[in-house]
């Protein structure tokens, strides 16, 4: 994948710009929210296809989440979790976040998946998925649905 | 602070309002409780969003447009409350806080009487306390928690 683009605090304070950090993130368009990874979480990108998998699970049944345009057929692998598969929406958007744009949830909120809250404009853009808890749901999710056919997958892109 | 939230007039005392602001813009949030749907930000951080009709068992059919937010803060947790309307921050004397009969809810145990008006007490401290730490279980109702 492009090197996401979370710059060294450093280099931007030694360019005296004004800049804050900024890091990227992909958004996923759905209802009743949007929902947001980090790009460099994102190892790979691909399509259903030719390849295959059993271990794909929709990113929308664990976060509670639909895909605005109704076509989730799009699949990434995440670089903590190289062997599992998310389908994804394929309507997303590539952003770059200050640090200053994320904004900690409430523990409540945390125990339904989100760590951050993204803010574009002052407003709520999107929610950020905890990914550790989003491991630990798809993996639950497979044990509890086990299948035995494989989906297929390819087209892999190294970038968003 | 009296306020009036969907026709009924309510009060929370004024030590734990910490701003009264029109609308912020909100996220719902997917599988949160109805009591807590809802995030928005607030002077740099994100807040719940708490639904008080739903807590206080207002009929959703007496739900009516929430162009206010009252921003509470209490044992350093803060969360937004929508309002129809609210008012001015009032001294009322201890002898004017009675057993709470206008809304029979274990979060409004008193009211305030003035003339021909009265309001309910809200105990946000109580609400707080349980909205967000009864709902650390995901997908368990806090009211049904509490019954």
């Amino acid at each position: 994948m492009k090197t996401p683009s979370r710059q060294p605090n450093e280099t931007l304070r030694q360019h005296g710009a004004g800049l804050d950090p900024v890091s990227s993130y992909v958004i996923f368009r759905t209802t009743p929210c949007d929902v947001a990874v980090a790009s460099k979480e994102i190892a790979r990108f691909g399509n259903l296809g030719d390849s295959s998998t059993n271990r794909l699970v929709q990113l929308s049944a664990i976060l509670g989440v639909r895909a605005r345009c109704d076509e989730e057929n799009r699949v990434l692998h995440l670089t903590a979790s190289p062997t599992l598969w998310l389908m994804v929406p394929r309507e997303m958007v590539v952003v770059g976040v200050p640090d200053d744009a994320l904004l900690a949830v409430p523990t409540v909120f945390r125990h339904l998946g989100y760590e951050a809250l993204l803010i574009e404009d002052d407003q709520p853009r999107a929610l950020v998925v905890d990914l550790v808890q989003l491991q630990r749901r798809a993996e639950r999710y497979l044990a509890q649905s086990p299948r035995d056919a494989t989906v297929q997958l390819d087209n892999f892109t190294d970038s968003v | 602070m009296p306020f009036e939230l969907d026709g009924t007039w309510l009060a929370i005392e004024a030590r734990f309002v910490r701003e009264v602001v029109g609308t912020l813009p909100q996220i719902v949030v997917p599988n949160a409780t109805p009591q807590l749907p809802a995030l928005c930000a607030w002077r740099g951080r994100a807040i719940p969003v708490l639904d008080l009709s739903q807590i206080l068992g207002i009929p959703s059919e007496e739900r009516r447009s929430k162009p206010r937010l009252l921003v509470i803060e209490t044992g350093g947790s803060v969360v937004a409350i929508p309002v129809s309307q609210a008012r001015a921050v009032e001294v009322v004397p201890k002898e004017r806080l009675r057993p709470a009969h206008v809304i029979s809810n274990q979060y409004c145990p008193t009211e305030i009487h003035q003339g021909s008006f009265a309001a309910g007490v809200v105990d946000v401290e109580r609400i707080v306390d349980d909205m967000l730490d009864h709902s650390e279980t995901v997908g368990e109702n806090p009211i049904a928690a509490a019954q």
